[in-house]
């Protein structure tokens, strides 16, 4: 272990501005990729965070703590039965949860929705923000059109412990600046 | 000198890539550094790309034409950059400025085929106005065995010689087609 370690050391040290120019690019790119296909998922799906990991366990049966959600937006109407995935103002991390009311009017075409959790023993409306009864479309960050159970335990662990995402990104990228691809 | 793991055929090659490109560059020749640095500038505008895409001070739905552009401008950039080192770059580990009176520079390529031990080093001139000509070009290619000891060590100065053989065979071949 302490030979990796020196071995890096010596590698940083004996490269020159150039090479570690072109090292630092690399990483870059590496990085980014993975941003950049966020950003077209986001474009594809329609919604502002088109994969999101279940914090909670108010959906249970159906979903459970860590799983990890796929998110579609579409234009079609928010329908009673599917679940949602919504932001509301003031907290920054969105809810997964069931539509269980919609009111439509036919005039306006405006909607007022109601979500609860499955596993919840009341509605929503105590999460909503004060004087907000109801959400709307402009709430909605996307309906759950898959999921995949238990992988995003990962994100949990990192959110809960952010040390340990520092470290981690921290580690990775001293490996790929003194990698000698 | 340095040690390597015989099996790490990776290593292998890194090394000798180091060691051949240091005997290039010690015999009177300056790096060609156009290659690195159009990599090094594409590299860094697809990335400013990419942050752009992400930084962008709008929210969601309102900076969706941005983000389309930035993803559309990091595909086509990312892109230009994978051509160019196919193009360019191929498998060459140095380029060099001319020397002297020499009309172009050379590059310095290698090549150890995946399972194999034939370690083959390419001398050609730098010339990117016509096809490679192979009676352009030195061609050496020896095992590895021939350059490294039993326990992973490279006899340095066996192999320092057979690069600085092929080197001086190169440049009395592009003397004699100057003549």
């Amino acid at each position: 272990m302490s030979n990796i370690v020196t071995e890096t050391w010596t590698t940083l040290r004996t490269m020159n501005k150039r090479q570690f120019l072109t090292q630092g690019v690399s990483l870059g790119l590496i990085v980014t990729s993975a941003l950049i296909i966020w950003k077209t998922l986001m474009l594809g799906t329609g919604s502002e965070s088109p994969v999101v990991v279940v914090l909670s366990g108010s959906m249970q049966p159906a979903f459970y703590r860590g799983d990890i959600l796929f998110l579609y937006l579409g234009d079609a109407p928010i329908r009673m039965g599917e679940i949602v995935v919504f932001n509301v103002e003031g907290r920054d991390i969105p809810i997964v949860h069931r539509v269980i009311k919609v009111h439509e009017r036919h005039k306006t075409g405006h909607v007022d929705i109601l979500t609860k959790g499955d596993n919840n023993y009341g509605d929503d409306k105590v999460l909503y923000a004060s004087g907000q009864e109801w959400l709307n479309r402009k709430h909605i960050m996307g309906r759950a059109v898959g999921y995949l159970p238990s992988v995003g335990m990962v994100t949990i662990v990192m959110n809960d412990y952010p040390y340990v995402k520092y470290l981690l990104i921290c580690v990775l990228g001293i490996l790929v600046v003194t990698s000698k691809e | 000198t340095q040690e390597v793991n015989k099996g790490d055929s990776a290593h292998i090659k890194r090394l000798l890539d180091e060691v051949a490109a240091e005997v290039v560059l010690e015999s009177g020749y300056d790096e060609d550094h156009f290659v690195s640095n159009v990599k090094i500038v594409l590299g860094l505008i697809t990335c400013i790309l990419a942050l752009v895409a992400h930084f962008y001070p709008e929210p969601f739905p309102a900076n969706k034409d941005v983000v389309m552009l930035c993803v559309g401008g990091y595909f086509l950039t990312n892109t230009l950059l994978q051509v160019f080192v196919m193009i360019w770059e191929k498998e060459v580990i140095v380029f060099t400025q001319p020397k002297d009176n020499a009309p172009h520079g050379l590059t310095l390529s290698t090549n150890l085929p995946r399972f194999s031990d034939m370690y083959q080093i390419t001398i050609a001139t730098a010339n990117n106005a016509k096809e490679q000509d192979p009676a352009d070009q030195i061609v050496v290619e020896k095992s590895v065995t021939a350059w490294f000891h039993d326990d992973g060590y490279l006899a340095e100065e066996i192999f320092r010689k057979d690069v600085r053989n092929a080197l001086k065979k190169y440049e009395s071949m592009e003397a004699k087609k100057r003549k």
